[in-house]
């Protein structure tokens, strides 16, 4: 896995949600070809628009040749950042390959990808119903296959306790997904998936044949700590993008397309699998099976599916900034009340809720059902130094304020967060820069003030000391500065 | 719970020869961790995950570790007396909007028993109220905390004393001890005991009634077994009760309605005095069976703790002593008395280095007001004061109120308590947190720890004003750092930080901005007295320190509180504790005494007092501040820990810090003092030549000296170094004297009150060192 790659996928994923980041780390060609093999697609892409976004899709998809560039300009209010709003919006459906700029200047043209509109206009047309080639995928009308469709607490406690198991196996803490099948039959490892999303290091594995449990030695990678601070959703993407770069080539393609067709699909509704679904997808849906994010059944030698509420939030909507995932939070029950004097009390007995909370807190109580810790430099440093930032740890803390705190503005005490970040900048306060030190200058002469000036006016002077005659300049300055002291020197002998 | 039971359940029951180590403070300052910062790393043996969780958790507001500690749930529906129940039981640790922490210890557990809780009552309603099923570690350290706690009484009943318990096998067994036999008094002997009827504990059944369907009223009331003692015995019979002797430590009563002997105190409320519900709650306790107890109330400063002393002394209508820190608080306690009730002048004697009322004939009950040194001091005493002492001594005192508790050495209470004759104590304080850790012995020289407020519950309800605590980072500027850093200037360091540029257009911002923005009325704090004249002078404002003349102290506060010409004043420590300025509601503190908790809190009380607003009854947003504290902190200097240090008794309390980095914006600094560096380097050279006394913290000569004086000719003019301090109410507010200067200083000034044999010389080398630096600087003038 390139690197690279990572940290495109990563920088991006702030702005756009971890599905449009997703897609946008695709090849051009995987793109094309994902767009032009089902309408799902394209309504899974038009869903995760903001509603600029939306709308220029929607505009575009009805004219062949595209529309002047100017005249998208229209579509949006005056102001200056409604202005810039749309050109986000245009630049991210480019990054999508959803539209394309054509010429320059007077003759700049979008032009909206074909086989993207040609399947978001079917799925218009048709009214979102009978979108797929084949029948019978749901299953509703069996009487025997109903029956065996758990009910919604239970499939959400199934999907939820598969979750957490996965994130316990990161942090070490559990090994019910190190050993595949002990739990449930499955192909899919979740080490290597971790490894290879750069979540963990190699040497993990190796670790935990010794018996080692304990977070900081499970050799998490800051990378990791960050994943675990992150939604349910971020990270099931983190994993899935993971998890499609490592099937082969052939097949990612629709792989995704698959699993866009499933967020499309009812939570707690069972569909075939057996006799509808291709030979990749049924191993698709027995890796997701095994994630937690399908539950599947068997009525009859005919296997059935059921999407968790987990596959439900797979492409959620646009993450940037309207309302979708704020409400989603809002709706999540949250169980952590952070007090003024730094204490962290969490109602909870999950114990990935609890590794979680111990990556930054001190633990001091744990009862029944509550966790107690304490917000202190030290840990809170920890916690920075193993990769986690500021911000990652105030918004996991909001993010799942208990309802007791979340009536209140603001949930987590203002004074607690600034002194996260305070904590946070306590450890960049010191910032190291190489450079070179300029001494034995002659005791008398303009030489020393003459060299002091010339660095000065490069930018390149770091430290003086008028008193020994000694300067330091920036290491990356230090071959510039050589010539132009070398210059110095000689006008001086020459005087 | 197994570290507990190594200590468990010793409790320091302090003889009367018991060795007291009141000489100072304790050095190990930064040692005296808080219960909560302390904390495990990981769960360890705090790992309560395999106690049951009931059923119907959800409706109950608490759990209970095996280790003692309780976490409860403020926004329960029965909070209010889950409160009111644990604050009887245990001990708070932290109390902030949402979840409180409380620890069960056996102290807190000796005060529910003392206030009539019996061990089976604290055990069900624990267990009513907890999520949890109590562990069998619960049971059992309770059931050894309580086993032999409040089972005997002492009382005082019509001037006998008896010895008093409901299990008359008690008695008995008490008895098969040669001493107590031998203070039985004679002639009854052999017979059996009295039996009397005494009211049910109101108190105590209130909290339980609560959470408890009421059993119908069976027990109206309890037969109580007693046996007469000899008065002479009485010391000796408690000794013997003692843990480690006989094991039944005695608690005190006063039957003060069937005290005939001692005459009655014409004492009345005003019908216009209203008793706040928690200074009902806290009476409540101390009243619970119609007699008076003795013991402790804690309540905010501002939150009426003199309403509370006056209320239960009104309530004994007997003779009152009255025991305050300072000759000022002595002023306000006896205006205090005229305010709330109907007494006059001719009932209050107020006792002073400066005022020495007399006393109404010995038949007739008065209220004395006094400090604590005037009834201790030893060595030679003026005529009048010795003749007021001889008052004092010979009184017997239906009740005694100890005002500000948690200053005064166990040593001189006991010396204090040894010469007058109290029937009931009632010890008064905010906070009951002593650097020292000393506050243990309170609970035995005085009583049990019978109430104690919840600061944010007052706050909430309007009882005290709602602060914004502001701590605001000053960085020090290069050349001052540099400084700081020199280990040259070593003994500079407290000014430097104090007198840092940035610090001080902090201050003169912040001034400003209440003055002439809010129109607020601003103290500014300092204890390093040489910042605190700079900062004065520069901002032509009047200031207040040990040195102060009395005259011009009551001018300057004079004008303070009426004038709006004055509307900042600088005061040294002197102002910490009994200087009564309600119209305060700002402080800036620039420099504080070390990583003192209760100076922290006590600074606060300034400006705690509810605000015209409040009182008003209009209804103030709940989150809207009006009164403001202040903490300009030097970066990356010493101050940074003390001051984090400092804030923990507050934070703990519900107080939020919020840190400003900041505060001065550019478009501002050009209108404040020192904003150019010319200038803040002619400012470091100030600082740098000053000398090296003058440089340090405040030090405040001691209070006794004010009591030689009152014996020395009068007439003959004289200037003697701090005499005024004896007003200042500064002495002996801080036994905690700073670290920095070491041993000399840190002689307690009670320590020769106490009678240590040191207290013949005449002058003690604090204000030998004193009168030194003021001759040096007579000569550099």
């Amino acid at each position: 896995m390139a690197p690279a790659r990572d940290a495109a996928t990563a920088s991006t994923s702030a702005a756009d949600g971890a599905f449009v980041a997703f897609l946008c780390a695709l090849a051009p060609r995987e793109l094309d070809a994902l767009y032009a093999s089902s309408p799902w697609s394209a309504l899974a892409v038009l869903r995760a628009c903001d509603s600029i976004a939306k709308q220029i899709i929607l505009r575009l998809a009805y004219v062949d040749d595209g529309a002047d560039a100017r005249e998208c300009a229209k579509w949006c209010g005056d102001g200056a950042s409604d202005a810039r709003a749309l050109e986000r919006a245009m630049a991210r459906l480019a990054r999508l390959r959803v539209t394309t700029a054509l010429g320059e200047g007077e003759d700049a043209r979008v032009v909206a990808n074909e086989a993207f509109a040609n399947n978001l206009r079917r799925a218009l047309e048709r009214g979102f119903v009978n979108l797929d080639d084949g029948d019978g995928a749901d299953a509703r009308e069996d009487a025997g296959v109903a029956a065996k469709v758990p009910d919604r607490a239970t499939l959400n406690a199934y999907a939820k306790a598969k979750w957490e198991d996965l994130l316990l196996t990161l942090t070490g803490a559990s090994n019910a997904f190190s050993r595949p099948g002990a739990k449930v039959k499955g192909r899919l490892d979740a080490q290597a998936l971790f490894r290879a999303a750069g979540l963990t290091t190699a040497t993990t594995a190796a670790l935990k044949k010794g018996g080692q449990k304990r977070l900081k030695n499970a050799g998490v990678t800051a990378e990791g700590f960050a994943f675990l601070l992150q939604t349910a959703q971020e990270q099931i993407w983190v994993l899935l993008t993971q998890y499609i770069r490592d099937s082969q080539k052939t097949s990612a393609t629709s792989a995704i397309s698959f699993l866009l067709r499933l967020t499309f699909q009812e939570p707690g509704r069972a569909y075939a699998m057996t006799g509808v679904l291709s030979d990749t997808e049924q191993d698709v849906v027995l890796d997701l099976t095994h994630l937690g994010l399908l539950y599947t059944f068997e009525v009859k030698k005919k296997f059935y599916y059921v999407p968790t509420l987990l596959a439900s939030g797979l492409s959620g909507g646009f993450t940037g900034d309207d309302g979708d995932t704020k409400a989603a939070a809002a709706a999540a029950e949250g169980h952590i009340i952070v007090e003024t004097n730094y204490r962290v009390y969490a109602y909870t007995s999950s114990a990935v809720e609890m590794e979680i909370l111990r990556l930054f807190t001190r633990a001091d109580y744990r009862l029944p059902n509550l966790y107690v810790g304490m917000l202190t430099r030290e840990s809170v440093q920890n916690a920075l130094r193993a990769g986690v930032d500021a911000e990652q740890i105030v918004g996991y803390i909001r993010a799942h304020a208990h309802k007791q705190v979340r009536r209140k503005k603001p949930s987590v005490p203002s004074t607690v967060c600034d002194q996260i970040r305070l904590w946070a900048r306590d450890m960049e306060r010191m910032e190291a820069e190489e450079c070179v030190l300029y001494c034995d200058f002659p005791q008398a002469g303009t030489f020393y003030g003459a060299v002091v000036s010339e660095a000065e006016k490069r930018g390149a002077l770091l430290w003086r000391d008028d008193a020994s005659r000694r300067l330091t300049v920036r290491a990356s300055a230090h071959d510039e500065m050589k010539a132009v002291v070398g210059a110095l020197k000689q006008k001086l002998d020459a005087v | 719970m197994k570290r507990r039971h190594e200590h468990a359940p010793k409790v320091s029951f302090l003889s009367e020869d018991a060795e007291l180590n009141d000489d100072g403070p304790s050095e190990s300052d930064s040692e005296l961790e808080d219960a909560l910062w302390k904390g495990g790393d990981g769960f360890g043996e705090n790992d309560f995950s395999e106690l049951e969780l009931k059923p119907d958790h959800a409706n109950r507001p608490l759990w209970v570790c095996d280790d003692g500690r309780i976490f409860l749930e403020s926004f329960s529906p029965v909070y209010k007396a889950a409160y009111d129940f644990l604050i009887s039981v245990a001990e708070p640790v932290c109390r902030p909007a949402n979840m409180h922490e409380y620890v069960l210890t056996p102290h807190s557990l000796y005060a529910a028993v003392s206030v009539g809780l019996e061990t089976s009552t604290i055990l069900s309603v624990l267990d009513r109220l907890s999520k949890t099923r109590l562990s069998d570690e619960i049971h059992d350290f309770v059931h050894e905390c309580t086993e032999n706690y409040g089972k005997v009484k002492l009382v005082l009943q019509r001037n006998k004393f008896y010895l008093e318990s409901n299990d008359p096998k008690i008695l008995k067994e008490l008895l098969q001890d040669d001493v107590i036999r031998a203070a039985r008094v004679a002639g009854s002997a052999n017979a059996s005991f009295h039996v009397s009827h005494a009211l049910k504990e109101k108190g105590a059944q209130k909290l339980v009634d609560i959470t408890e369907a009421e059993q119908g009223d069976a027990m109206e009331g309890v037969d109580m077994h007693s046996f007469e003692i000899e008065a002479r015995q009485v010391e000796h019979v408690k000794q013997r009760c003692l843990p480690g002797n006989l094991g039944y430590p005695t608690l005190e009563e006063y039957d003060f309605r069937n005290d005939t002997r001692n005459p009655d105190l014409g004492i009345e409320l005003k019908p216009m005095t209203r008793i706040r519900p928690y200074q009902e709650k806290s009476l409540s306790k101390m009243f619970g069976n119609g007699r008076a107890r003795s013991g402790i109330i804690v309540l905010p400063c501002g939150a009426g703790k003199s309403l509370t002393g006056i209320a239960a002394a009104a309530r004994i209508r007997k003779s009152c002593l009255c025991l305050c820190t300072s000759s000022v608080s002595v002023d306000q306690w006896a205006a205090q008395f005229k305010l709330w009730t109907n007494l006059t002048d001719a009932h209050i004697v107020r006792f002073t280095s400066q005022n020495k009322d007399d006393f109404p004939p010995p038949d007739e009950a008065c209220v004395c007001v006094t400090t604590y040194n005037m009834v201790s001091a030893g060595g030679k005493r003026s005529e009048g004061s010795e003749r007021i002492l001889e008052a004092i001594r010979s009184r017997e005192w239906g009740c005694m109120l100890l005002d500000e508790v948690h200053v005064v050495p166990a040593a001189m209470f006991r010396k204090v308590i040894g010469i007058t004759k109290a029937h009931c104590k009632l010890g008064l304080t905010a906070t009951l947190v002593r650097e020292d850790d000393k506050v243990d012995h309170l609970n035995f020289l005085i009583g049990p720890k019978l109430y104690e407020a919840n600061w944010l519950d007052l706050q909430r309800d309007g009882h005290i004003a709602n602060v914004q605590c502001v701590e605001v980072w000053c960085p020090m500027t290069a050349e001052f750092f540099r400084k700081y850093c020199d280990p040259n200037f070593n003994n500079k360091k407290q000014v430097l930080y104090c007198m840092n540029p940035n610090k001080f257009m902090a201050c003169q911002f912040l001034m400003q901005f209440h003055e002439q923005q809010r129109k607020d009325k601003v103290i500014v704090f300092s204890d390093n007295i040489f910042a605190l004249r700079e900062y004065a002078t520069a901002l032509r404002r009047p200031l207040i320190y040990g040195d102060t003349s009395h005259a011009e102290r009551t001018r300057v506060l004079h004008a303070f509180k009426y004038s709006n010409e004055i509307n900042t004043i600088f005061l040294s420590k002197v102002g910490d504790n009994s200087i009564d300025i309600p119209e305060a509601n700002v402080i800036i503190q620039i420099s504080s005494h070390a990583g003192s908790r209760r100076q922290e809190a006590q600074r606060l009380g300034r400006i705690l007092r509810p605000k015209a607003a409040q009182l008003s009854g209009k209804k103030t947003n709940a989150d809207e501040h009006n009164a403001f504290f202040y903490s300009l902190v030097s970066t990356d200097t010493a101050e940074m820990y003390y001051s984090t240090k400092r804030q923990q008794f507050l934070i703990q309390q519900g107080y939020a810090f919020k840190v400003v980095t900041d505060l001065i914006g550019p478009q501002d600094k050009p209108q404040l003092m020192y904003s150019t560096q010319e200038k803040q380097l002619d400012l470091l050279a100030k600082v740098l030549s000053a000398g090296e006394a003058e440089a340090g913290e405040e030090v405040l000569p001691e209070d006794e000296d004010a009591i030689r004086q009152a014996h020395k000719p009068v007439g003959a003019a004289r200037r003697t170094a701090g005499s005024i301090t004896a007003l200042s109410g500064a002495d002996g507010a801080y036994l905690e004297f700073d670290a920095q200067r070491g041993g000399a200083k840190k002689k307690a000034s009670f320590q020769r009150a106490s009678g240590a044999p040191r207290a013949v010389k005449p002058k003690n080398s604090i204000l030998r060192e004193r009168d030194a630096m003021l001759r040096g600087k007579k000569k550099l003038a």
